[in-house]
């Protein structure tokens, strides 16, 4: 690719230490991704899938190799408050409202109270969940929980989206039309921020990414990056079309050859 | 994926029928135990000195007490448990700081709490009110006020469980709202105020309502032990020597002391409701 | 996707000594400080005596004192078995028959807030002032509610979805009790035994301050601080700690055994 990367990582290593001797999580694992890419880290559990996007929030330091983000440590990008997270438990605060949730990020930021408020409920009322603001978050079902916290993630409108298997507690139905919903929103953001999406499902990694990275098992490597030439807007039919299927194909051999 | 309406807030509304519901086994059982209380009388004759009739002890709350120139029984039972009340709320406050102090200063420098974890556990096992006399007899040579030591001894009591209730508390936070906390870039404090403080909350009010109860039982000992003759701890240390002559202030005098224990801990309890009311667990 | 956690394993020594340092100066530093201050401000003995004069009055008779402390802690043991094994049976029954749970458990749950040592003067007059019922009905009381209350909580602590598939096995009422709700409430059980040690312990010297048998710890503490000598209250007051210490050590080491998969920190 010739623009410049907002990530890069190169050859970066993760080793933890464990009562068994030391895990290698991850081995020289080298990477560019661009800005406003969506890109999809499909692998087997144990792959290190989880920790390469824990390294690029700073939520994790590697071993060995280097990870720049936006030419910046992470660290100094997380001080830049570049990242916005999503895990796969919404981990929203049961003392908050909905919107009060949704509010948090832009709180700690020192946001004044007017304009946060304006913030949180028109992007409630994005992710559909604008009657729901004053709701606490154990009177929402699971699916409203997980939009309400993308809702959170995005309220600063963060240059990088990190999502941990986001729809990963889901049921199928819930979970496909919140892959759609996501997508609309990451297209009608301006300028659209770079999501880092974790997954195991290999429909969810094709439908959503311009590029899926397929890691293998332990230790976790780059095993390929498979570009998804899929047109955008990406619709319900997207699905249906056999040039979706072709991609599937692809993904779920190489992940297969891995095994043997 | 509607709106769940059988999980909305049922504090909301409380029908008649579910407050009575909660009652009627409670009373019940208060007068099964009432029952008892007359029926064994009936059954093994037991003499009014050893237990005396329930209405027995409803006169002597009515009869004016020093041989019927002094106060109602009644009106001295609430001037010493408002006495009592007052050393236990001093207690009750000064503990709950202590313990929030403590567990805070653990949270931040884990070596002081390896350090004097063992010391705080330790210290419930020195009974308290071997040690009241001394301090109460230390503080008064010292020249400060008597109730100062009364209320010393009764902060020994409450502020273990306050620290020990706050640290769980503090540490309770899932690593996942940490990590959100870090990802945000949040200060220490914000992460403290906004995240560790309330998500400590219901741990919290467990333990102030152990202190309460704690702060209670401290107040009474310190009565017990010296200073001025008022209070809970006093009432019962006469009503146990003059015994013989009059059974029933005993009765009412530890009935006085129950009752004290019971609303400090329904105050603290309503407090947690006000509070934490609206929050449910996961 | 789990994260293999560090784990510091090698040197379980170096790792003990690790664990307890800061505990050991702490120890040391607070001695230190507590000597040296009873000696720069020259502190009246009745007052306050330094550690070493405490140790050297134990010392002197630690046969007798440890054999009045014996007195007190068999009324605190027997006051607490009987306390806490009536407070399981009655969390038992109270499973059983949840009508009886509507009823006792509130009411339980007050009378943890209730100050128990108040019935000391009443039990001794019921029981005896000098015989050990009276202090045991005082610890059993003591240490009844609070273990009626938690491990009532620990046996109704199973989910729904635990009971159901328990339910779907055809399990009898006896195999859930045993299977299900028993390993359920044992941490609870755990839990409210720690805190009955410490508290029977107490509430037996406690007891013994509204009268007992001269050799019992509680009148020994009360008769020599009642004459200001504060060095041999002081060293009794050591022996009742050695004594509370050990019964809640001794509860630890039980709840390991028994619970091998609850580690402890």
């Amino acid at each position: 690719m010739s623009i410049v990367p907002i990530i890069e990582f190169d050859r970066v290593s993760k080793i933890y230490p464990s009562g068994s001797g030391p895990i290698t999580a991850l081995h020289e694992v080298s990477l560019r991704i661009a800005a406003g890419e969506f890109i999809a880290l499909i692998g087997p559990s144990g792959c290190g899938k989880t920790t390469l996007m824990r390294l690029i929030g700073d939520l994790e330091q590697p071993s060995a190799g280097t990870v720049r983000v936006k030419a910046k440590s992470p660290d100094q990008a997380r001080r830049d408050r570049d990242y916005g997270i999503v895990f796969q438990s919404p981990v929203l605060y049961a003392w908050r409202t909905i919107c009060k949730n949704v509010e948090l990020p832009l709180e700690l930021m020192g946001y004044p109270r007017q304009q946060r408020h304006e913030r949180a409920m028109s992007l409630l009322r994005l992710v559909g969940l604008g009657d729901f603001s004053q709701a606490y978050p154990h009177q929402l079902s699971g699916g409203m929980q997980q939009r309400a916290a993308i809702a959170r993630a995005l309220s600063f409108a963060p240059s990088i989206l990190l999502m941990d298997e986001p729809f990963g507690a889901l049921d199928e139905i819930t979970r496909e039309r919140l892959q759609l919903e996501l997508l609309s929103i990451w297209a009608e953001s301006d300028p659209r921020p770079t999501v880092i999406f974790v997954t195991h499902s290999i429909p969810e990694a094709v439908f959503l990414a311009d590029r899926v990275v397929v890691l293998s098992p332990r230790p976790g490597r780059v095993q390929r990056i498979i570009e998804v030439n899929l047109p955008r807007p990406r619709a319900f039919e997207t699905r249906e079309d056999p040039r979706f299927f072709t991609l599937l194909t692809e993904v779920r051999e190489c992940l297969r050859a891995m095994e043997g | 994926m509607g709106y769940d309406a059988s999980r909305a807030d049922p504090g909301t509304a409380w029908p008649v029928g579910t407050a009575l519901r909660r009652v009627l086994p409670v009373a019940s059982v208060i007068l099964v135990l009432l029952g008892l209380w007359e029926g064994s009388k009936l059954l093994f004759d037991f003499s009014d000195q050893r237990l005396p009739h329930l209405a027995a002890l409803v006169e002597a709350m009515f009869t004016p007490t020093q041989g019927g120139t002094g106060p109602l029984l009644l009106v001295q039972m609430l001037v010493n448990a408002w006495a009592t009340f007052r050393i236990a709320l001093g207690g009750f406050l000064l503990g709950t700081l202590l313990g929030f102090g403590l567990a805070g200063l653990f949270l931040r420098v884990s070596v002081l709490e390896r350090g004097l974890m063992p010391y705080v556990i330790g210290s419930q096992t020195v009974p308290i009110l071997a040690i009241a006399p001394m301090v109460i007899v230390g503080f008064g040579r010292l020249g400060a006020a008597p109730w100062a030591a009364k209320v010393l001894v009764s902060t020994y009591l409450s502020f273990f469980p306050v620290t020990i209730g706050m640290l769980r508390g503090l540490r309770a936070v899932s690593p996942q709202s940490l990590d959100l906390m870090r990802s945000y870039a949040a200060s220490s404090t914000q992460t403290f105020w906004k995240l560790r403080l309330p998500s400590a909350l219901p741990f919290l009010f467990t333990s102030l309502k152990i202190a309460a109860s704690a702060s209670v039982i401290g107040a009474i000992v310190a009565e017990l032990s010296a200073g001025p003759r008022e209070g809970l701890g006093v009432m019962i240390l006469d009503a146990a020597q003059s015994y013989n002559s009059r059974p029933p202030a005993l009765y009412l005098a530890i009935l006085a002391a129950g009752l004290v224990g019971v609303t400090f801990y329904s105050l603290v309890a309503l407090a947690e409701h006000l509070v934490v009311g609206t929050r449910r667990a996961e | 996707m789990t994260i293999p956690q560090p784990l510091d394993q090698p040197g379980r020594r170096a790792d003990w000594w690790r664990a307890i340092w800061p505990a050991v100066l702490t120890f040391t530093l607070g001695i230190g400080l507590w000597e040296g201050v009873v000696g720069f401000f020259a502190l009246p003995l009745y007052l306050l005596p330094a550690p070493s004069q405490i140790l050297l009055t134990f010392l002197a008779q630690p046969g007798y004192l440890l054999s009045i402390g014996a007195v007190t802690f068999g009324n605190a043991f027997a006051g607490c078995v009987l306390g806490c094994g009536l407070g399981v049976l009655t969390a038992i029954i109270c499973v059983r028959w949840p009508i009886i749970a509507e009823g006792l458990v509130p009411l339980a749950v007050a009378a943890s807030a209730v100050p128990i040592i108040a019935l000391s003067p009443l039990m001794s007059l019921w029981l005896g002032s000098i015989s050990p019922a009276s202090k045991i009905a005082v610890v059993a009381v003591m240490t009844f509610f609070p273990t009626l209350v938690s491990v009532y909580k620990g046996l109704i602590s199973p989910r729904a979805d635990a009971l159901q598939l328990m339910h779907s096995y055809a399990a009898a009422q006896r195999a859930i009790f045993l299977k299900l709700r028993v390993p359920a409430a044992l941490p609870f059980f755990f839990n409210a035994l720690r805190v009955c040690t410490t508290l029977s312990m107490i509430g037996a010297v406690v007891a013994e301050f509204f009268g007992g048998p001269q050799n019992a710890l509680g009148v020994y503490i009360k008769s020599q601080a009642g004459v200001l000598r504060t060095r041999e209250a002081w060293s009794a007051i050591l022996v009742a700690c050695l004594y509370g210490l050990a019964f809640y050590v001794v509860v630890v080491l039980i709840e390991r055994v028994v619970m091998p998969w609850n580690k402890h920190r």
